[in-house]
Protein backbone atom coordinates (compact mmCIF):
# COMPACT_ATOMS: atom_id res chain seq x y z
CA UNK A 1 0.00 0.00 0.00
CA UNK A 2 1.86 3.11 -1.38
CA UNK A 3 0.22 6.52 0.19
CA UNK A 4 0.43 9.90 -0.99
CA UNK A 5 0.41 12.63 1.19
CA UNK A 6 -1.00 16.15 -0.49
CA UNK A 7 -0.86 19.51 0.54
CA UNK A 8 -1.85 18.78 4.29
CA UNK A 9 -2.73 21.75 6.26
CA UNK A 10 -4.22 21.34 10.03
CA UNK A 11 -5.37 24.31 12.71
CA UNK A 12 -6.43 23.42 16.08
CA UNK A 13 -8.51 25.86 17.83
CA UNK A 14 -7.64 25.86 21.60
CA UNK A 15 -9.81 26.69 24.26
CA UNK A 16 -8.51 29.76 24.94
CA UNK A 17 -9.36 31.28 21.41
CA UNK A 18 -5.86 30.73 19.90
CA UNK A 19 -5.37 29.04 16.92
CA UNK A 20 -2.03 26.75 16.59
CA UNK A 21 -0.88 25.55 13.16
CA UNK A 22 0.25 22.03 13.60
CA UNK A 23 1.13 20.95 9.96
CA UNK A 24 1.44 23.77 7.02
CA UNK A 25 0.90 22.11 3.45
CA UNK A 26 2.92 19.05 3.93
CA UNK A 27 3.34 16.65 1.12
CA UNK A 28 5.59 13.50 0.43
CA UNK A 29 4.88 9.40 -0.62
CA UNK A 30 5.35 6.60 0.80
CA UNK A 31 5.75 3.99 -1.47
CA UNK A 32 4.62 0.56 -1.13
CA UNK A 33 6.48 -1.71 1.94
CA UNK A 34 8.44 1.30 2.39
CA UNK A 35 9.22 1.82 6.58
CA UNK A 36 9.42 5.79 6.28
CA UNK A 37 10.15 7.95 9.25
CA UNK A 38 9.19 11.11 10.53
CA UNK A 39 11.38 13.18 13.21
CA UNK A 40 10.94 17.30 14.16
CA UNK A 41 10.36 18.72 17.45
CA UNK A 42 8.08 19.00 20.04
CA UNK A 43 4.37 19.64 18.84
CA UNK A 44 5.36 19.59 15.19
CA UNK A 45 2.50 17.99 14.34
CA UNK A 46 3.91 14.41 13.67
CA UNK A 47 0.95 12.92 15.81
CA UNK A 48 -1.44 14.90 14.23
CA UNK A 49 -0.12 13.79 10.34
CA UNK A 50 -0.93 10.18 11.67
CA UNK A 51 -4.33 10.50 12.64
CA UNK A 52 -4.80 12.01 9.91
CA UNK A 53 -3.88 9.27 7.37
CA UNK A 54 -5.74 6.97 9.59
CA UNK A 55 -9.01 8.95 9.37
CA UNK A 56 -9.19 9.85 13.04
CA UNK A 57 -8.81 13.69 12.22
CA UNK A 58 -9.82 15.45 8.89
CA UNK A 59 -7.32 17.74 7.78
CA UNK A 60 -7.98 21.46 6.78
CA UNK A 61 -6.76 21.38 3.47
CA UNK A 62 -5.08 18.42 1.11
CA UNK A 63 -6.06 14.79 0.66
CA UNK A 64 -4.28 11.40 1.35
CA UNK A 65 -4.40 9.19 -1.42
CA UNK A 66 -3.56 5.34 -1.75
CA UNK A 67 -2.53 3.14 -4.02
CA UNK A 68 -5.35 2.00 -6.30
CA UNK A 69 -7.74 4.76 -5.60
CA UNK A 70 -8.24 3.07 -2.84
CA UNK A 71 -10.55 4.87 -0.11
CA UNK A 72 -10.35 3.30 3.17
CA UNK A 73 -7.47 0.84 3.57
CA UNK A 74 -6.66 -0.19 7.10
CA UNK A 75 -4.14 1.64 8.63
CA UNK A 76 -3.51 0.62 12.57
CA UNK A 77 -2.25 3.13 14.99
CA UNK A 78 0.59 2.33 17.86
CA UNK A 79 0.50 4.16 20.49
CA UNK A 80 3.34 5.71 22.92
CA UNK A 81 1.23 4.11 25.46
CA UNK A 82 -2.67 4.13 27.22
CA UNK A 83 -3.36 1.96 23.83
CA UNK A 84 -4.05 -0.72 25.63
CA UNK A 85 -7.62 -0.81 27.44
CA UNK A 86 -6.82 -1.26 30.80
CA UNK A 87 -9.94 -3.34 31.62
CA UNK A 88 -9.43 -6.09 29.01
CA UNK A 89 -6.59 -8.92 29.82
CA UNK A 90 -3.92 -9.39 27.26
CA UNK A 91 -6.12 -11.96 25.56
CA UNK A 92 -8.65 -9.98 25.01
CA UNK A 93 -6.37 -6.21 24.05
CA UNK A 94 -4.85 -8.50 21.60
CA UNK A 95 -7.59 -9.69 20.23
CA UNK A 96 -9.26 -6.38 20.25
CA UNK A 97 -8.82 -5.27 16.78
CA UNK A 98 -10.30 -9.08 15.07
CA UNK A 99 -12.87 -8.82 18.07
CA UNK A 100 -14.35 -5.79 16.77
CA UNK A 101 -13.61 -7.24 12.61
CA UNK A 102 -16.65 -9.66 14.00
CA UNK A 103 -14.35 -12.57 14.29
CA UNK A 104 -16.04 -15.59 16.13
CA UNK A 105 -14.61 -16.25 19.28
CA UNK A 106 -13.14 -19.68 18.63
CA UNK A 107 -10.94 -19.12 15.10
CA UNK A 108 -9.66 -15.37 16.88
CA UNK A 109 -8.48 -17.39 19.94
CA UNK A 110 -6.16 -19.35 18.30
CA UNK A 111 -5.09 -16.62 16.35
CA UNK A 112 -4.09 -14.74 19.20
CA UNK A 113 -2.35 -17.36 20.98
CA UNK A 114 0.03 -17.68 17.74
CA UNK A 115 0.76 -14.40 17.51
CA UNK A 116 1.27 -13.94 22.08
CA UNK A 117 3.89 -16.72 21.04
CA UNK A 118 5.31 -14.64 18.06
CA UNK A 119 5.74 -12.01 20.49
CA UNK A 120 7.00 -13.98 23.78
CA UNK A 121 3.66 -13.06 25.68
CA UNK A 122 2.46 -16.58 26.09
CA UNK A 123 1.38 -17.38 29.64
CA UNK A 124 0.60 -13.65 30.35
CA UNK A 125 -3.20 -14.51 28.43
CA UNK A 126 -5.61 -13.29 32.10
CA UNK A 127 -3.13 -10.13 32.96
CA UNK A 128 -4.04 -6.91 32.93
CA UNK A 129 -1.97 -4.07 31.46
CA UNK A 130 -1.29 -2.41 34.97
CA UNK A 131 0.16 -5.76 35.84
CA UNK A 132 3.06 -5.85 33.04
CA UNK A 133 6.05 -3.18 32.20
CA UNK A 134 5.99 -0.80 29.80
CA UNK A 135 8.26 -2.60 27.33
CA UNK A 136 5.74 -5.53 27.75
CA UNK A 137 2.61 -3.28 27.18
CA UNK A 138 4.42 -2.35 23.75
CA UNK A 139 5.12 -5.49 22.46
CA UNK A 140 1.26 -6.50 23.54
CA UNK A 141 0.68 -3.60 21.61
CA UNK A 142 2.26 -4.54 18.39
CA UNK A 143 0.99 -7.88 18.94
CA UNK A 144 -2.54 -6.29 18.46
CA UNK A 145 -1.57 -4.20 15.10
CA UNK A 146 0.32 -6.86 13.19
CA UNK A 147 -2.55 -9.56 14.03
CA UNK A 148 -5.14 -7.53 12.46
CA UNK A 149 -2.26 -7.38 9.27
CA UNK A 150 -3.19 -3.79 8.38
CA UNK A 151 -2.13 -2.61 4.89
CA UNK A 152 -0.78 0.63 6.90
CA UNK A 153 0.78 0.61 10.15
CA UNK A 154 1.45 3.86 12.01
CA UNK A 155 3.57 4.24 14.91
CA UNK A 156 3.17 7.14 16.94
CA UNK A 157 6.91 7.06 19.26
CA UNK A 158 5.76 3.46 19.76
CA UNK A 159 9.01 2.92 22.39
CA UNK A 160 9.41 6.59 23.44
CA UNK A 161 8.48 5.92 26.96
CA UNK A 162 10.71 3.11 27.36
CA UNK A 163 14.31 3.15 29.17
CA UNK A 164 17.36 3.14 26.72
CA UNK A 165 17.96 -0.80 26.96
CA UNK A 166 14.76 -1.94 26.61
CA UNK A 167 14.04 0.45 23.62
CA UNK A 168 17.13 -1.56 21.93
CA UNK A 169 15.44 -4.74 22.36
CA UNK A 170 12.34 -4.23 21.22
CA UNK A 171 13.75 -2.40 17.84
CA UNK A 172 15.63 -5.43 17.01
CA UNK A 173 12.10 -7.06 17.44
CA UNK A 174 9.97 -4.81 15.66
CA UNK A 175 12.81 -5.31 12.56
CA UNK A 176 12.56 -9.05 12.81
CA UNK A 177 8.59 -8.70 12.58
CA UNK A 178 8.38 -6.36 9.92
CA UNK A 179 11.20 -8.16 7.72
CA UNK A 180 7.99 -10.79 7.96
CA UNK A 181 5.04 -9.14 7.76
CA UNK A 182 6.40 -6.50 5.55
CA UNK A 183 3.79 -3.50 6.10
CA UNK A 184 4.00 -0.01 5.15
CA UNK A 185 5.19 1.80 7.95
CA UNK A 186 5.06 5.35 9.02
CA UNK A 187 6.80 5.44 12.35
CA UNK A 188 7.46 8.82 14.38
CA UNK A 189 9.92 9.16 16.93
CA UNK A 190 12.28 11.75 18.63
CA UNK A 191 14.95 8.96 18.46
CA UNK A 192 17.65 9.83 15.40
CA UNK A 193 19.14 6.70 16.00
CA UNK A 194 15.77 4.63 15.98
CA UNK A 195 14.77 6.26 12.84
CA UNK A 196 18.00 5.53 10.60
CA UNK A 197 18.27 2.14 12.37
CA UNK A 198 14.55 0.96 11.22
CA UNK A 199 13.73 3.10 8.13
CA UNK A 200 14.16 3.61 4.70
CA UNK A 201 13.71 7.08 4.52
CA UNK A 202 13.38 9.53 7.15
CA UNK A 203 11.00 12.61 6.88
CA UNK A 204 12.37 15.92 8.80
CA UNK A 205 9.89 18.61 9.40
CA UNK A 206 10.30 21.67 10.79
CA UNK A 207 9.55 23.47 14.10
CA UNK A 208 5.17 24.20 14.50
CA UNK A 209 3.81 24.47 12.13
CA UNK A 210 5.35 21.13 10.80
CA UNK A 211 6.56 21.40 7.08
CA UNK A 212 8.92 19.06 5.22
CA UNK A 213 12.39 19.94 5.36
CA UNK A 214 14.10 17.41 4.02
CA UNK A 215 14.04 13.74 2.71
CA UNK A 216 16.96 11.30 3.90
CA UNK A 217 17.09 7.98 2.58
CA UNK A 218 18.75 5.28 4.12
CA UNK A 219 21.39 3.49 2.21
CA UNK A 220 21.88 0.58 4.77
CA UNK A 221 21.02 -2.86 3.74
CA UNK A 222 18.60 -5.10 5.38
CA UNK A 223 18.41 -7.37 7.43
CA UNK A 224 19.92 -4.53 9.85
CA UNK A 225 21.53 -5.34 13.15
CA UNK A 226 22.15 -3.08 16.26
CA UNK A 227 25.88 -3.07 15.32
CA UNK A 228 25.02 -0.85 12.30
CA UNK A 229 24.92 2.02 14.71
CA UNK A 230 28.88 1.63 14.71
CA UNK A 231 29.57 2.41 11.28
CA UNK A 232 30.49 5.27 9.46
CA UNK A 233 27.49 5.55 6.84
CA UNK A 234 25.19 5.65 10.23
CA UNK A 235 27.28 7.97 12.25
CA UNK A 236 27.29 10.92 9.74
CA UNK A 237 23.52 10.46 8.80
CA UNK A 238 23.08 11.12 12.36
CA UNK A 239 25.46 14.21 12.48
CA UNK A 240 23.67 15.38 9.16
CA UNK A 241 19.99 14.93 10.96
CA UNK A 242 21.28 16.30 14.01
CA UNK A 243 22.99 19.57 12.02
CA UNK A 244 18.91 19.84 10.20
CA UNK A 245 17.03 19.26 13.77
CA UNK A 246 19.21 21.36 16.12
CA UNK A 247 18.09 24.70 15.06
CA UNK A 248 14.17 23.31 14.72
CA UNK A 249 14.99 22.18 18.31
CA UNK A 250 15.99 25.70 19.80
CA UNK A 251 13.59 27.26 17.90
CA UNK A 252 11.20 25.19 19.56
CA UNK A 253 12.79 25.99 22.97
CA UNK A 254 13.03 30.00 22.04
CA UNK A 255 16.66 29.55 22.69
CA UNK A 256 17.29 31.14 19.27
CA UNK B 1 5.62 -17.14 68.07
CA UNK B 2 5.55 -14.05 69.98
CA UNK B 3 7.76 -12.47 67.08
CA UNK B 4 4.38 -13.35 64.79
CA UNK B 5 1.99 -11.53 67.54
CA UNK B 6 4.34 -8.69 67.20
CA UNK B 7 3.81 -8.27 63.70
CA UNK B 8 -0.06 -8.82 63.85
CA UNK B 9 -0.08 -6.15 65.93
CA UNK B 10 1.61 -3.77 64.05
CA UNK B 11 -0.24 -4.63 61.08
CA UNK B 12 -3.73 -3.76 62.70
CA UNK B 13 -2.81 -1.42 64.55
CA UNK B 14 -5.05 1.45 63.34
CA UNK B 15 -7.42 -1.39 63.07
CA UNK B 16 -6.88 -1.89 66.87
CA UNK B 17 -6.96 1.10 68.13
CA UNK B 18 -10.33 2.10 66.43
CA UNK B 19 -11.85 -0.74 68.28
CA UNK B 20 -10.09 0.26 71.67
CA UNK B 21 -11.94 3.88 71.25
CA UNK B 22 -15.31 2.51 70.51
CA UNK B 23 -14.82 0.10 73.80
CA UNK B 24 -14.00 3.00 75.64
CA UNK B 25 -16.70 5.00 74.94
CA UNK B 26 -19.21 2.06 75.82
CA UNK B 27 -17.07 1.52 78.64
CA UNK B 28 -17.75 4.60 80.15
CA UNK B 29 -21.75 4.70 79.26
CA UNK B 30 -21.85 2.28 80.81
CA UNK B 31 -19.99 3.17 83.88
CA UNK B 32 -21.50 6.27 84.15
CA UNK B 33 -25.10 4.32 83.63
CA UNK B 34 -24.80 1.74 86.66
CA UNK B 35 -23.25 5.00 88.46
CA UNK B 36 -26.83 6.73 87.82
CA UNK B 37 -24.47 9.74 86.77
CA UNK B 38 -26.36 9.70 83.53
CA UNK B 39 -30.52 9.42 83.57
CA UNK B 40 -31.10 5.64 82.65
CA UNK B 41 -33.85 6.45 81.22
CA UNK B 42 -32.48 8.85 78.42
CA UNK B 43 -28.56 6.74 78.39
CA UNK B 44 -29.57 3.24 79.48
CA UNK B 45 -26.10 0.92 80.19
CA UNK B 46 -24.97 -0.04 76.42
CA UNK B 47 -24.97 -3.64 77.86
CA UNK B 48 -28.97 -3.58 78.44
CA UNK B 49 -29.62 -1.96 74.94
CA UNK B 50 -27.75 -4.83 73.14
CA UNK B 51 -29.23 -7.97 75.33
CA UNK B 52 -32.80 -6.31 74.94
CA UNK B 53 -31.73 -5.51 71.11
CA UNK B 54 -30.98 -9.48 70.54
CA UNK B 55 -34.25 -9.99 71.84
CA UNK B 56 -36.20 -8.03 69.86
CA UNK B 57 -34.54 -8.88 66.94
CA UNK B 58 -34.79 -12.88 68.24
CA UNK B 59 -38.23 -12.14 69.06
CA UNK B 60 -38.84 -10.52 65.42
CA UNK B 61 -40.10 -7.18 66.76
CA UNK B 62 -38.16 -5.40 63.97
CA UNK B 63 -38.57 -7.77 61.10
CA UNK B 64 -41.76 -6.01 59.15
CA UNK B 65 -40.31 -2.55 59.62
CA UNK B 66 -37.04 -3.83 58.45
CA UNK B 67 -38.57 -5.35 54.98
CA UNK B 68 -40.37 -2.68 54.18
CA UNK B 69 -37.60 0.05 55.02
CA UNK B 70 -35.40 -2.39 52.87
CA UNK B 71 -37.40 -2.48 49.76
CA UNK B 72 -38.19 1.52 50.19
CA UNK B 73 -34.43 1.68 50.10
CA UNK B 74 -34.18 -0.52 47.07
CA UNK B 75 -37.38 0.75 44.91
CA UNK B 76 -36.16 4.09 45.12
CA UNK B 77 -32.44 3.29 44.44
CA UNK B 78 -33.42 1.11 41.51
CA UNK B 79 -35.60 4.05 40.35
CA UNK B 80 -33.84 7.08 41.09
CA UNK B 81 -30.08 5.44 40.60
CA UNK B 82 -31.18 3.06 37.19
CA UNK B 83 -32.90 6.27 35.61
CA UNK B 84 -29.67 8.28 36.84
CA UNK B 85 -27.37 5.63 35.52
CA UNK B 86 -28.80 6.04 31.86
CA UNK B 87 -29.04 9.39 31.96
CA UNK B 88 -25.30 9.80 33.34
CA UNK B 89 -24.09 7.64 30.36
CA UNK B 90 -25.99 9.86 28.17
CA UNK B 91 -24.38 13.03 29.52
CA UNK B 92 -20.93 12.19 29.83
CA UNK B 93 -20.99 10.67 26.14
CA UNK B 94 -22.83 13.30 24.16
CA UNK B 95 -21.13 17.06 24.55
CA UNK B 96 -24.53 18.34 23.24
CA UNK B 97 -27.06 16.57 25.66
CA UNK B 98 -24.37 17.58 28.59
CA UNK B 99 -24.18 21.17 27.58
CA UNK B 100 -28.01 21.39 27.26
CA UNK B 101 -28.62 19.37 30.49
CA UNK B 102 -25.94 19.98 32.82
CA UNK B 103 -27.03 23.78 33.95
CA UNK B 104 -30.56 22.05 34.67
CA UNK B 105 -29.05 19.81 36.96
CA UNK B 106 -26.74 22.06 38.44
CA UNK B 107 -29.92 24.04 39.81
CA UNK B 108 -31.16 21.10 40.72
CA UNK B 109 -28.76 19.41 42.82
CA UNK B 110 -28.20 21.76 45.41
CA UNK B 111 -31.35 21.68 46.52
CA UNK B 112 -32.14 19.90 50.09
CA UNK B 113 -33.78 16.93 48.85
CA UNK B 114 -36.11 17.12 52.05
CA UNK B 115 -37.45 19.92 51.09
CA UNK B 116 -39.11 18.64 48.25
CA UNK B 117 -41.54 16.66 50.77
CA UNK B 118 -44.22 18.83 50.77
CA UNK B 119 -44.28 19.23 46.50
CA UNK B 120 -43.93 15.25 46.50
CA UNK B 121 -47.03 14.59 48.84
CA UNK B 122 -49.05 17.27 46.26
CA UNK B 123 -47.63 15.55 42.91
CA UNK B 124 -48.09 11.74 44.24
CA UNK B 125 -50.68 11.92 47.16
CA UNK B 126 -49.95 10.67 50.68
CA UNK B 127 -48.95 6.95 50.21
CA UNK B 128 -46.07 4.56 48.96
CA UNK B 129 -45.70 6.48 45.56
CA UNK B 130 -44.51 9.67 47.51
CA UNK B 131 -42.32 8.04 49.46
CA UNK B 132 -40.93 6.07 47.18
CA UNK B 133 -40.50 9.51 44.66
CA UNK B 134 -38.63 10.86 47.31
CA UNK B 135 -36.28 8.29 47.96
CA UNK B 136 -35.92 7.92 44.04
CA UNK B 137 -34.86 11.47 44.07
CA UNK B 138 -32.10 11.14 46.68
CA UNK B 139 -30.72 8.18 44.66
CA UNK B 140 -30.70 9.85 41.38
CA UNK B 141 -28.20 12.86 41.54
CA UNK B 142 -25.49 11.62 43.33
CA UNK B 143 -25.67 8.35 41.02
CA UNK B 144 -26.02 11.12 38.02
CA UNK B 145 -23.30 13.08 38.48
CA UNK B 146 -20.58 9.71 39.38
CA UNK B 147 -21.76 8.18 36.09
CA UNK B 148 -21.32 11.29 34.25
CA UNK B 149 -17.64 11.92 35.83
CA UNK B 150 -17.16 8.27 34.72
CA UNK B 151 -17.52 8.85 31.24
CA UNK B 152 -16.06 12.36 31.43
CA UNK B 153 -12.73 10.93 32.74
CA UNK B 154 -12.22 8.03 29.94
CA UNK B 155 -8.51 8.56 28.50
CA UNK B 156 -9.65 10.77 24.75
CA UNK B 157 -7.06 7.78 23.42
CA UNK B 158 -8.89 4.59 23.99
CA UNK B 159 -11.98 6.42 21.99
CA UNK B 160 -9.13 6.53 19.37
CA UNK B 161 -7.94 3.09 19.88
CA UNK B 162 -11.22 1.50 19.59
CA UNK B 163 -12.53 3.98 16.57
CA UNK B 164 -9.04 2.94 15.12
CA UNK B 165 -9.85 -0.92 14.43
CA UNK B 166 -13.24 0.54 13.24
CA UNK B 167 -15.72 0.33 16.48
CA UNK B 168 -19.47 1.06 15.58
CA UNK B 169 -20.90 3.56 18.34
CA UNK B 170 -22.27 -0.13 20.06
CA UNK B 171 -18.39 -1.26 20.24
CA UNK B 172 -17.43 1.95 21.74
CA UNK B 173 -20.60 2.01 24.57
CA UNK B 174 -19.86 -1.66 24.98
CA UNK B 175 -15.74 -1.35 25.10
CA UNK B 176 -14.97 1.90 26.22
CA UNK B 177 -17.72 3.93 27.48
CA UNK B 178 -19.26 1.42 30.44
CA UNK B 179 -16.22 -0.48 31.38
CA UNK B 180 -14.42 3.12 31.90
CA UNK B 181 -16.53 4.62 33.95
CA UNK B 182 -17.35 1.58 36.02
CA UNK B 183 -15.53 2.30 39.17
CA UNK B 184 -17.33 5.54 39.22
CA UNK B 185 -20.61 4.21 38.64
CA UNK B 186 -19.95 1.91 41.65
CA UNK B 187 -19.25 4.73 43.65
CA UNK B 188 -22.32 6.79 42.68
CA UNK B 189 -23.83 3.46 43.73
CA UNK B 190 -21.99 3.63 47.20
CA UNK B 191 -23.44 7.39 47.69
CA UNK B 192 -26.81 6.85 46.00
CA UNK B 193 -27.70 4.05 48.11
CA UNK B 194 -26.31 6.07 51.45
CA UNK B 195 -28.30 9.00 50.04
CA UNK B 196 -31.52 6.65 49.88
CA UNK B 197 -31.08 5.01 53.18
CA UNK B 198 -30.92 8.65 54.71
CA UNK B 199 -34.32 9.47 52.55
CA UNK B 200 -36.24 6.73 53.76
CA UNK B 201 -35.87 7.22 57.35
CA UNK B 202 -36.21 10.55 56.96
CA UNK B 203 -39.48 10.13 55.24
CA UNK B 204 -40.88 7.15 57.41
CA UNK B 205 -40.71 9.90 60.67
CA UNK B 206 -42.47 12.59 59.84
CA UNK B 207 -45.26 10.30 57.03
CA UNK B 208 -45.04 6.68 57.70
CA UNK B 209 -47.09 4.12 58.62
CA UNK B 210 -44.08 2.16 58.95
CA UNK B 211 -40.27 0.95 59.05
CA UNK B 212 -37.58 1.47 60.77
CA UNK B 213 -38.02 5.60 60.50
CA UNK B 214 -41.27 4.99 61.99
CA UNK B 215 -40.05 2.88 64.87
CA UNK B 216 -37.53 5.44 65.91
CA UNK B 217 -39.76 8.06 65.84
CA UNK B 218 -42.60 6.46 67.76
CA UNK B 219 -39.54 5.43 70.51
CA UNK B 220 -38.58 8.66 71.27
CA UNK B 221 -42.23 9.82 71.51
CA UNK B 222 -42.85 7.25 74.08
CA UNK B 223 -39.77 7.33 75.64
CA UNK B 224 -39.12 3.71 74.43
CA UNK B 225 -35.20 4.24 74.04
CA UNK B 226 -33.66 0.92 74.04
CA UNK B 227 -36.05 0.82 71.30
CA UNK B 228 -34.32 4.17 69.47
CA UNK B 229 -30.90 2.94 70.30
CA UNK B 230 -31.82 -0.34 68.63
CA UNK B 231 -33.19 1.27 65.31
CA UNK B 232 -30.27 3.31 64.86
CA UNK B 233 -28.10 -0.11 65.50
CA UNK B 234 -29.63 -1.72 63.14
CA UNK B 235 -29.41 1.29 60.64
CA UNK B 236 -25.82 1.81 60.83
CA UNK B 237 -25.03 -2.26 60.37
CA UNK B 238 -27.87 -1.89 57.31
CA UNK B 239 -25.63 1.26 55.79
CA UNK B 240 -22.26 -0.45 57.12
CA UNK B 241 -23.50 -3.93 55.17
CA UNK B 242 -24.34 -2.11 51.78
CA UNK B 243 -20.91 -0.24 51.48
CA UNK B 244 -19.22 -3.09 52.53
CA UNK B 245 -21.10 -5.91 49.82
CA UNK B 246 -20.72 -2.88 46.91
CA UNK B 247 -17.06 -2.96 47.97
CA UNK B 248 -16.85 -6.56 47.68
CA UNK B 249 -18.95 -6.48 44.03
CA UNK B 250 -15.91 -3.87 43.09
CA UNK B 251 -13.57 -6.28 43.77
CA UNK B 252 -15.49 -9.04 41.53
CA UNK B 253 -16.30 -6.44 38.92
CA UNK B 254 -13.03 -4.05 38.22
CA UNK B 255 -10.11 -6.35 39.49
CA UNK B 256 -8.13 -4.29 36.98
CA UNK B 257 -9.10 -0.89 39.15
CA UNK B 258 -7.35 -1.41 42.80
CA UNK B 259 -3.71 -1.53 41.37
CA UNK B 260 -3.75 0.87 38.33
CA UNK B 261 -4.57 3.32 40.87
CA UNK B 262 -1.77 2.56 43.31
CA UNK B 263 0.24 2.23 40.16
CA UNK B 264 -0.33 5.67 39.15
Amino acid sequence: MSIIIEDISKVFAKDTGREVAALDKLSFAIEEHEFVSIVGPSGCGKTTLLKIVAGLVKPDTGQIKFSGGQKNPSAVIVFQDQGLLPWLNVLDNVGLGLELKGIPKATRRTQVLEFMFRFRLDGFESHFPHELSIGMRQRVALARAFLTNPDIMLMDEPFGALDAQTRLILQEELLHTWRAEQNTVLFVTHDIDEAILLSDRIIVLSDRPGKLQTIIPIPLGRPRELTLKDQPTFTSIRQQIWKLLEPEVRKELKLT
Amino acid sequence: MKNSLRKMIARYRENLITLALILGFLLIWELLARAGLVSRIIFPAPSRILVLFFANLAAGKYTRDMIVTFSRVFSGFLIGGGSALVLGLIMGWSTRIRRVLDPIVAALHPIPKFALLPMVIILFGIGESSRIAMVSIGSFFPMLISTMVGVLQINPTYYEVIENYGASRLDTFRKVVLPGSLPFIIGGMRLALKSALTLTIGVEMVFGNSGLGRVLWLSWETMRMTDMYSVLLIVSIIGFGLTWSLESLKKFLIPWHQEVRSAE
